[in-house]
């Protein structure tokens, strides 16, 4: 009963913190959008025989990660910067 | 003082008692509420080869009127099997015809597999509860390989009320409540054997209802991710990599290039030394960064 009412809880909470999330819109994309990513798959695919497409495609999505990675980080220093308390 | 260990003693002896009978009507009702899934499975009598594409239909309509509740973090789910590889797209769409609630939500899968027995799944999960009398589910599956064999197709979970006229085996997915603790037949003045009975019929019984979870509050987190996981603007960044991947995965193109055996070489040099640049970029930028 302790552990089923703690379980029961963090559940009724996660779903209270999740009710905004519910009440958007299914994501989808617009169909321009697929098509021209198709378009260009359908252009970028014969030079995978010999160019790394992959690899390139793992390096970017790196690349891009760490970048917004260090550009969140600087948000939340310069975020912090603004309270009055800090320097 | 004896009197008040006395009145916590005949307490806990009736509280245990009482607590297990109780826990013993929860959990069935839980189980007979919950514990059965239906599955729906058609099978068909040869292997079918599928050259484009797939549609697949269930339907029910009539009463007693279907009920899902939500405490379970349900998942209803159609499937398609099939004993060769194959690459395709599927979608599925499910939909309640009610007064109360009108849902319907697509979904997009890219099955990749080279398991024969790989049974691909497009599901739904719900949070909240659904009712009504019309059920309408279809799974479309296209296939990129152009060759697909099925040899069975049409899988659907739901509650015991969705009957068909095809055989329908029921699977328990609740596992069976604990059988009781064994009580032993005592003699009279038998107080070791009375001592454990009492122990496993109050103690046993209150330790296990106040600390073991049931399975249902367990499974209510089991969909909880897929709630969100489609949605604005989460549900964006799970479509565009599925984008971005079938420019990598994706098979066939616009035009060809020849295949020549150094290309091999040059293909892997250009991946070898695209990595070197990016580590010695990411020392760089950490190096370089101020915090």
């Amino acid at each position: 009963m302790i552990t089923t009412t703690i379980l029961n809880l963090f559940y009724s909470v996660v779903n209270l913190i999740l009710t905004p999330v519910r009440l958007l819109p299914e994501a989808t994309l617009p169909v321009d959008f697929t098509d021209a990513v198709a378009q260009v798959g359908q252009y970028i695919q014969p030079l995978n025989v010999v160019a790394p497409i992959a690899t390139l495609g793992a390096i970017i999505a790196l690349f891009l990660t760490i970048e917004g990675f260090i550009f969140l980080w600087k948000g939340i220093n310069w975020l912090l910067r603004r309270l009055p308390t800090q320097s | 003082m004896k009197k008040i260990i006395l009145t916590i003693l005949i307490s806990v002896l009736l509280f245990g008692g009482f607590v297990s009978q109780a826990e013993a009507q929860t959990v069935y009702s839980q189980i007979t509420e919950w514990g059965h899934r239906t599955t729906l499975f058609v099978s068909a009598s040869e292997e079918l080869l599928l050259q484009d594409s797939i549609i697949l239909d269930v339907f029910y309509e009539g009463e007693p009127s279907i009920v899902l509740q939500s405490t379970m973090g349900g998942m209803l789910w159609m499937g398609l099997g099939a004993t060769r590889e194959i690459i395709g797209t599927g979608h599925s769409r499910f939909s309640w015809d009610t007064s109360q609630i009108q849902m319907m939500r697509d979904s997009i899968a890219q099955v990749r597999a080279s398991d024969p027995s790989v049974f691909i799944t497009f599901g739904i999960g719900f949070t909240s509860p659904i009712q009504g009398t019309r059920f309408l589910g279809t799974v479309e599956y296209t296939a990129e390989n152009r060759a697909i064999w099925f040899n069975n197709f049409g899988h659907l979970t739901g509650p015991d009320t969705l009957v068909g006229t095809i055989p329908i085996p029921t699977i328990a997915i609740e596992p069976p409540p604990e059988p009781p603790p064994p009580v032993l037949i005592c003699e009279p003045l038998d107080i070791v054997c009375h001592i454990h009975n009492w122990f496993n019929t109050s103690v046993v019984n209150t330790l296990r209802w106040l600390f073991v979870p049931s399975q249902v509050a367990l499974q209510q987190f089991a969909g909880i991710w897929d709630t969100v996981a489609g949605r604005v603007p989460l549900g964006y960044f799970a479509l565009i990599r599925e984008n971005l991947q079938n420019i990598t995965e994706g098979t066939g193109g616009a035009y060809t290039i020849p295949s020549i055996p150094i290309f091999g070489t040059i293909r892997t040099s250009i991946s070898i030394l695209l990595w070197v640049f990016f580590g010695f970029w990411l020392i760089k930028r950490i190096a370089g960064m101020t915090i």
